[in-house]
């Protein structure tokens, strides 16, 4: 089950909806964040998935009209994506009120991630993205990368802005959010974005170095990649800690 | 001081190791003046008392490759039964990188191979008239002394290099400004040949077409335009060789070739493989047998083989003149039979004795002289062959010329200096109290990725792309370890966001530029630029103690120091420097031959009637001359302004913004020697260098401690990069912009526009190493709550900055140095590491060394 630090019920106190559970163990402050219960059903298996399927579509050809054309088939899959989300999020020893309303969060957080998408298209032309040309492109970019990084996000805290806040911006942020699969295919799809951009200036005159070819495939190979690494970690520390089991925090 | 001692040390092998390493690397070329006689004294190449032919007509067709002639996918159908009956000699010939039509122009003619430094001279010196082979020799020189008529007729490269009322009888140039024009260019060329002139008399005609290579630049080889053009060039060769007397020896000929996408400059084979044709009707007797067209093959390699130089040589024989003194060439072994055998030999030994001299001039008396008295004996032709190309390769093989010696001695003095650079990093991490190693970890990682960058060409040549990504990485690095506010990154983001986009860089993307925009916007440009001089004039005149370096009585309130006279002075001295610097550039600009906006009009008359010269009726040479003194006085006013600073400051004893003053006066001197569509960049920079202090001076005390130096030191490597790179500058040497080199000068004089042109190339990283050391030594009193700096405060700090500054340059030296040595058989030594090498070594030795060690020692020395 979840491999988060396990809290031995001293002192559990409920913050907003019951999302966060501050838990003091010995003097330290340990926070505990939603986190998939049932990892591999959350995997954005879909994303390379999905990647491989527009290349064969001619991707290369025309990035613009491809990516224009299969965005309502990327919505749908995200709306069942969500939803598997919300199945493997779903404490079930606890009542979740939210449950009865997981089409109203599903619809709320694509709702929101689609208007997000122009602060992140804002983001991409900061970080380097053309000015003037292929302002089509990068908007598509950043409607692209607003589904598949920030809509997973806004599900799995229930569109909490401030738990997500306290998520990123809490002291142990690293290791919070290294064991976090959902997170951390978001963090991934950001940081593939990022590096996808290297081949760009090679002389190699392919046709995938179009402009936003290579950021798209980085940020969807990254989201897949990035949820693979809680999983290690989890065997990883299950490998390590089988002796005592036991005595684990 | 153990710091101290090593840090010098360091600096001074990463110097020396660099410039060995340098010495080693160019290969040196000797050319030759004056113009080339017979050896023997009278022609070897004459057969009963005449030459083979007596006129000449040379068809350049630009980037005309190979294939284009003799490949099956040609149109040029009168071309292939030229071949077919004999009457024309095809081959392919090797042409040298770089493959552009200038240098290529002057192998052509001169039958010289440029070597590197050579090719950067060639484009360094691009855009005045210094460029002109008059001086040096070359077959259109030989010819004109054999009192031939010369016509010329298409691309106007020649009238640079052969000025035409020296050199042509008629003459006629076309501008390749207009790639997309396909046929205008052509049609300029053609319409000269009527009947008329073609009976007329002349000896020379030389046509250069280049319709072909802008299709080529617009739509590739493959492009729907090319069959129809290379018609119409195949009915032009038809035309002049029916028009042609027996006498008339008609080459054509590609100057280079073109890549798969229709591109040149490199030296890929398609490239380097410009088809050639000598035709003739003479030629029929030499029995060749040709078939034409051939099968296209992806190695562009169609019959003979040729250097592109061997055609001056045979040019010499078939026309009778004296082989021009620099050539390289060999003479093509299929023409010799024209002559009688003991003909052939002279023509041969006559060859062999001008290489030989070449040879003789370039490495004093060799082993090759014994070799050549037993060779004058021989008979054999294939041995005088053997013999000149021997000599050839020596001559042209400048690859083998490398100095191993020197080359390995540099690199080891290098990866000494990096050595100590890095054990003085450590040592300095490990004297760090806060013992963080983030910071550190970071800075290393940083660097490592931007020297691995060395070994990809294309990296080189996209800089700009790797210091973007590394400036922002640096910026969200610090944003994420807390050490700068969110709001802060956000406007120093929104800033290099600003930066990044001035100038276009790199040779693979043209896209958006601020500086494109406000050239087609001149009231807008005029607009920013006005605004620029007024913030950096309020800045000189605000920012530090500069008027209270001049005022009388100390400052009272603001009514008092308004009558102050020293404050007067110092305000008239302030906005006299920069009205005089504006004034510069406005008729800088109307000079140019821009039109000035109409609101701007009235104060170009009135700065002219003030000096006397009426804008409207105006003459050229007077509006230079007021240029010329506008500089000049400029240049002075600064200098004033700038010692005035220093001396008042240390009588008065307010040395504690020096720093800020001086870095102010110079910007002033910066704005003056940048491109006027780039002047409001230094907006920009003022508003990241604001956020910066900003940012510093709410967060830390002087003097800084070494993580902040640390960083802030790499930051400044950032932004002066990425500036640099943003200011019109590439890793190529064409980019190096010679407009603002003759600011105030009346003549050439090396040293003053050599300073010039240091200084308008490196303006943004000079701003930014004086913008860094304003922050690291420089601290308003406020309230006398802030103490200054000690001396041994001030030493150290320059110490800290100094350690990481040394570590970037002396590792970026030692790998790029590693990559070019690695590298030296590469396509690209000569067109891409190279160039970075000389960049490098201003870079290190102009920037890091003599600005940011010497010139701010000497700052910090005075303060």
């Amino acid at each position: 089950m979840s491999p988060n630090i396990k809290a031995p019920s001293k002192t559990v106190s409920f913050l907003h909806d019951g999302s966060t559970e501050v838990v003091n163990i010995e003097d330290k402050v340990v926070l505990k964040f939603p986190n998939s219960n049932i990892p591999l059903l959350t995997l954005p298996i879909h994303n390379a998935f999905f990647i491989v399927g527009l290349f064969l579509y001619g991707l290369q050809q025309d990035p613009k009209g491809i990516l224009r054309k299969n965005l309502v088939t990327y919505i749908v899959i995200q709306f069942s994506y969500g939803y598997l989300i919300t199945i493997a999020c779903s404490n079930k020893k606890k009542k979740d009120r939210s449950e009865d309303n997981r089409g109203l969060l599903i619809g709320a957080s694509m709702a929101i991630s689609l208007l997000l998408s122009l602060p992140v298209f804002i983001t991409l032309i900061l970080l380097g993205a053309p000015l003037i040309e292929y302002l089509e492109e990068t908007y598509l970019l950043g409607l692209y990368l607003s589904l598949s990084a920030i809509y997973p996000l806004l599900i799995q805290f229930k569109c909490n802005y401030e738990t997500l806040v306290n998520f990123f911006g809490n002291g142990n942020a690293l290791q919070v959010v290294s064991q976090n699969h959902v997170a951390m295919s978001s963090v991934g799809y950001a940081v593939g974005t990022w590096i996808g951009v290297i081949p760009l200036p090679l002389d190699w005159d392919r046709d995938w170095q179009k402009w936003p070819i290579t950021l798209l495939t980085g940020g969807m190979a990254g989201s897949f990649l990035g949820s693979l690494i809680p999983l290690f970690l989890d065997c990883y520390r299950k490998f390590t800690s089988k002796p005592g089991s036991k005595k684990e925090l | 001081m153990r710091e101290k001692r090593l840090f010098l040390f360091g600096l001074f092998m990463h110097i020396c190791g660099f410039l060995l390493f340098m010495k080693g690397f160019f290969p040196s070329k000797v050319v030759l003046s004056g113009v080339n006689q017979f050896s023997g004294g009278e022609s070897p190449f004459k057969e009963y008392q005449a030459p083979k032919f007596e006129k000449l007509i040379l068809v350049v067709v630009d980037a005309l490759r190979s294939d284009f002639l003799f490949s099956r996918n040609s149109s040029m159908h009168f071309v292939h039964s030229l071949v077919e009956q004999g009457s024309a000699i095809p081959f392919t010939a090797y042409s040298n990188p770089p493959t552009v039509t200038l240098p290529r122009l002057k192998g052509i003619t001169t039958g010289s191979t440029p070597n590197f430094l050579d090719a950067i001279l060639n484009v360094a010196d691009d855009k005045d008239t210094s460029q002109s082979l008059s001086k040096q020799d070359s077959w259109v020189k030989q010819l004109l002394l054999k009192n031939k008529k010369l016509n010329f007729f298409g691309d106007d490269t020649w009238l640079k290099l052969f000025p035409p009322v020296e050199y042509f009888e008629n003459f006629d140039g076309t501008n390749s400004f207009f790639v997309s024009d396909f046929t205008e260019v052509d049609n300029n060329v053609t319409r000269h040949l009527s009947t008329n002139f073609l009976s007329s008399d002349w000896d020379v005609l030389i046509l250069h077409y280049l319709g072909l290579d802008h299709i080529g630049h617009k739509g590739g080889p493959r492009s729907s335009f090319m069959p129809s053009k290379q018609k119409e060039m195949d009915q032009i060769i038809e035309m002049l060789y029916d028009r042609a007397s027996d006498d008339t020896l008609l080459v054509v000929m590609g100057d280079h070739g073109m890549n798969e996408i229709g591109n040149h400059g490199g030296s890929s084979t398609g490239e380097t493989s410009p088809g050639l044709l000598l035709a003739s009707p003479k030629f029929q007797k030499l029995g060749k047998n040709l078939k034409c067209p051939l099968d296209y093959n992806a190695d562009y390699k169609y019959y003979g083989k040729i250097n592109q130089i061997d055609i001056v040589p045979t040019l010499a024989a078939l026309l009778d003149f004296p082989i021009p003194k620099n050539s390289l060439g060999v003479f093509i072994q299929d023409f010799l039979p024209l002559w009688k055998f003991e003909n052939q030999i002279r023509i041969l030994k006559e060859n062999c004795e001008h290489l030989l001299s070449l040879y003789r001039a370039k490495y004093g008396q060799s082993n090759l002289e014994g070799k050549w008295e037993k060779q004058k004996l021989s008979n054999s032709i294939d041995s005088y062959y053997d013999f000149l190309y021997l000599i050839q390769n020596q001559l042209t093989a400048s690859a083998a010329e490398y100095k191993y010696h020197e080359i390995f001695l540099g690199l080891a003095l290098l990866l000494g200096s990096t050595g100590i650079s890095s054990s003085n990093f450590l040592i300095s991490y490990l004297k760090d109290k806060s013992q963080s190693v983030t910071p550190y970890s970071l800075l290393a990682i940083f660097i490592l990725f931007y020297v691995s960058h060395f070994f990809a060409s294309s990296l080189i040549e996209e800089e700009h792309q790797v210091w973007w990504f590394l400036s922002c990485l640096t910026i969200m690095t610090t944003y994420f370890s807390k050490q700068i506010s969110r709001h802060s990154s956000l406007l120093l983001l929104i800033g290099i966001r600003l930066i990044r986009s001035w100038c276009n860089s790199g040779q693979k993307y043209y896209s958006f530029s601020f500086s494109d925009y406000l050239l087609g916007n001149p009231d807008i440009l005029w607009q920013l630029n006005i605004v620029t001089y007024v913030v950096a004039t309020i800045m000189l005149y605000s920012e530090g103690d500069l008027t209270k370096c001049f005022m009388m009585a100390p400052y009272v309130n603001f009514k008092e120091h308004l009558r102050d006279v020293g404050s007067m002075i110092s305000f008239i001295l302030v906005f006299v420097t920069s009205t005089v610097s504006f004034s510069f550039k406005l008729c800088q600009y109307f000079n140019d031959g821009n039109n000035i906006p109409n609101w701007l009009y009235p104060l170009l008359v009135w700065i002219g009637e003030s000096h006397g010269i009426p804008i409207e009726s105006m003459v050229e040479n007077q509006l230079h001359a007021l240029n010329v003194s506008f500089s000049k006085s400029f240049f002075v006013l600064v200098a004033v302004l700038a010692s005035a600073r220093i001396v008042l400051g240390k009588l008065r004893r307010k040395t504690n913004l020096l720093l800020t003053d001086i870095s102010n006066i110079i910007t002033l001197l910066l704005i003056h020697q940048t491109r006027v569509e780039i002047i409001p960049i230094f907006l920009v920079f003022f508003f990241v260098k604001f956020t910066l202090k900003h940012q510093i001076f709410t967060n830390d005390q002087l003097p800084l401690d070494r993580k902040t130096i640390m960083k802030l030191s790499w930051l400044t490597i950032c932004l002066q990069n990425l500036s640099f790179l943003s200011m019109g500058n590439t890793n190529s040497i064409a980019t190096v912009d010679l407009s603002n080199a003759y600011n105030g000068c009346n003549s050439y004089n090396i040293f003053i526009v050599g300073l010039l042109t240091i200084i308008s190339t490196f303006t943004g990283p000079i701003f930014w190493s004086l913008s860094l050391s304003q922050m690291l030594y420089d601290q308003k009193l406020v309230e006398n709550n802030t103490r200054t700096l000690s001396r041994h405060e001030i030493a150290e700090t320059f110490q800290k900055k100094n350690i990481s500054s040394l570590l970037f340059y002396s590792t970026s030296g030692l790998v790029l140095a590693i990559s070019c040595f690695a590298l030296r058989f590469h396509l690209f030594i000569w067109t891409v590491f190279s160039p970075k090498v000389l960049y490098f070594a201003s870079w290190s030795l102009i920037l890091h060394f003599f600005i940011e060690y010497l010139f701010m020692g000497l700052l910090l020395w005075l303060k």
